[in-house]
């Protein structure tokens, strides 16, 4: 679930570019994955194994699954899990990294294995196992920002990563968080969450990703801009925030509250210290999430 | 389902979680809605309609929903409030069910939900 990350760590190490990054993600829904491909990242074949199906393949007028069952590397049922399996964002949009050129397959499958050791990730088409790394995937991503990231920001993200797949789609992908004091908004909405501690989040978008993401979350087709939009806007700002309230209660006992979500419209946004701004991309357009604590 | 006569008020000063839940309603039952955007407009609603059941949202902007219940609860004792809300905590919860509300759901919405509520009611009116 968050190999989402997996963008951004291709970004950290220099091995494409943004813009690279972004075509990949837009592209995504282009879907040629082989079976062979997927068994390896779900560590039923070697890569060995795979290349010796490929030269029978060569040979035979057969499909690869069928030649991977003959020689005994994969089962039927194995097949047609791994068809009819999700495939991971990571690798969608690693193939698309490797058609457009930006990558080789041998680079992508090294940057995937050196991604997957850094943050201790082992199962890759295991959900739980990746859920448990979280935390070690927002601390990396937070780490040239803020090296010791709060708990409760901590949390918040996490809360938010699980809306996001939850509520809009798990398409997406996190860039490098940066600080500022000042940010122009083009349609956002706002909410403060007072009580030990305080915390006031923005969600922008320009218009058109506005009306996909509302969209999205009222699983209804909107065609412009307009209320139904904006209480998309501030009813998912407002589920986030309640359930982030909701989880600091349970985990922590501390009571925080919230005040009505907001609506506002090309808006400077200016502190005197620095808020976070983190950009979350989906093939739509660009969220940009800043964080006041 | 069928409510026939019955009428439920549903409050929140959200125009997309009202229609949401408005859709969700009607598709499971036959009865009258009536929508208000805040705490004020619901108490001033419920005065002239005295609906069988009231969804209401607790954070909302010119008068919340705990300040709704209690003014509600205070002139009609008998009223059937269900809160829907975002923000589930313990102490939310106790303090919406210590001003009266019967039921608690957790936002966002899902028809199971609703269902629930209206079979209770329905189930209750019809012995």
């Amino acid at each position: 679930m968050y190999s989402q990350f997996f963008g951004n760590y291709l970004l950290s190490k220099q091995a494409v570019t943004k813009e690279q990054l972004i075509l990949a993600i837009e592209e995504q829904h282009i879907r040629h994955l082989k079976v062979g491909t997927l068994a390896i990242h779900a560590g039923l074949m070697t890569t060995e194994q795979v290349d010796q199906v490929l030269m029978r393949q060569a040979h035979e007028n057969k499909r690869f699954g069928e030649l991977a069952v003959d020689a005994g590397f994969l089962t039927k049922e194995q097949v047609m899990t791994l068809l009819h399996e999700q495939i991971p964002i990571y690798l969608l949009i690693g193939e698309r990294l490797v058609a457009n050129g930006a990558l080789t397959d041998a680079q992508l499958e090294e940057l995937i294995l050196s991604y997957q050791k850094e943050n201790e990730l082992s199962k890759w088409m295991d959900d739980s196992a990746q859920t448990k790394n979280l935390d070690t995937l927002i601390r990396n991503l937070f780490l040239v920002t803020i090296s010791d990231i709060p708990d409760f920001l901590l949390q918040y993200l996490s809360v938010l990563f699980h809306n996001l797949v939850r509520l809009i789609g798990e398409d997406f992908l996190p860039l490098n968080p940066v600080l500022c004091t000042e940010y122009v908004t083009n349609h956002c909405s706002a909410q403060i969450i007072n009580g030990d501690f305080s915390l006031t989040s923005y969600f922008d978008f320009e218009e058109d990703t506005a009306i996909a993401f509302a969209s999205r979350y009222a699983n209804e087709e909107f065609k412009e801009y307009d209320a139904y939009v904006r209480s998309s806007m501030e009813d998912f700002m407002n589920i986030q925030n309640g359930l982030f309230c909701v989880n600091v209660s349970n985990e922590k006992s501390i009571e925080l509250s919230l005040n009505a979500p907001s609506v506002f419209d090309n808006t400077l946004i200016s502190y005197t210290s620095d808020m976070i701004h983190l950009p979350i991309i989906y093939p739509f357009g660009t969220l940009n999430i800043l964080i006041k604590l | 389902m069928n409510f026939e006569d019955a009428k439920i008020l549903i409050c929140d000063d959200s125009i997309l979680a009202r229609k949401q839940l408005s859709t969700m309603i009607s598709s499971l039952v036959e009865c009258t809605i009536f929508e208000a955007a805040n705490g004020q407009e619901c108490i001033d609603m419920y005065q002239q309609h005295l609906p069988d059941i009231v969804f209401l949202d607790i954070v909302m902007p010119i008068k919340d929903g705990h300040s709704a219940i209690a003014e509600i609860m205070e002139k009609h004792p008998d009223a059937d409030i269900v809160i829907v809300s975002s923000v589930g905590t313990q102490a939310q919860l106790r303090q919406a069910i210590q001003l009266g509300a019967k039921d608690f759901i957790q936002k966002p919405l899902n028809t199971l939900q609703i269902e629930s509520i209206l079979k209770t009611r329905f189930e209750r009116r019809m012995k």
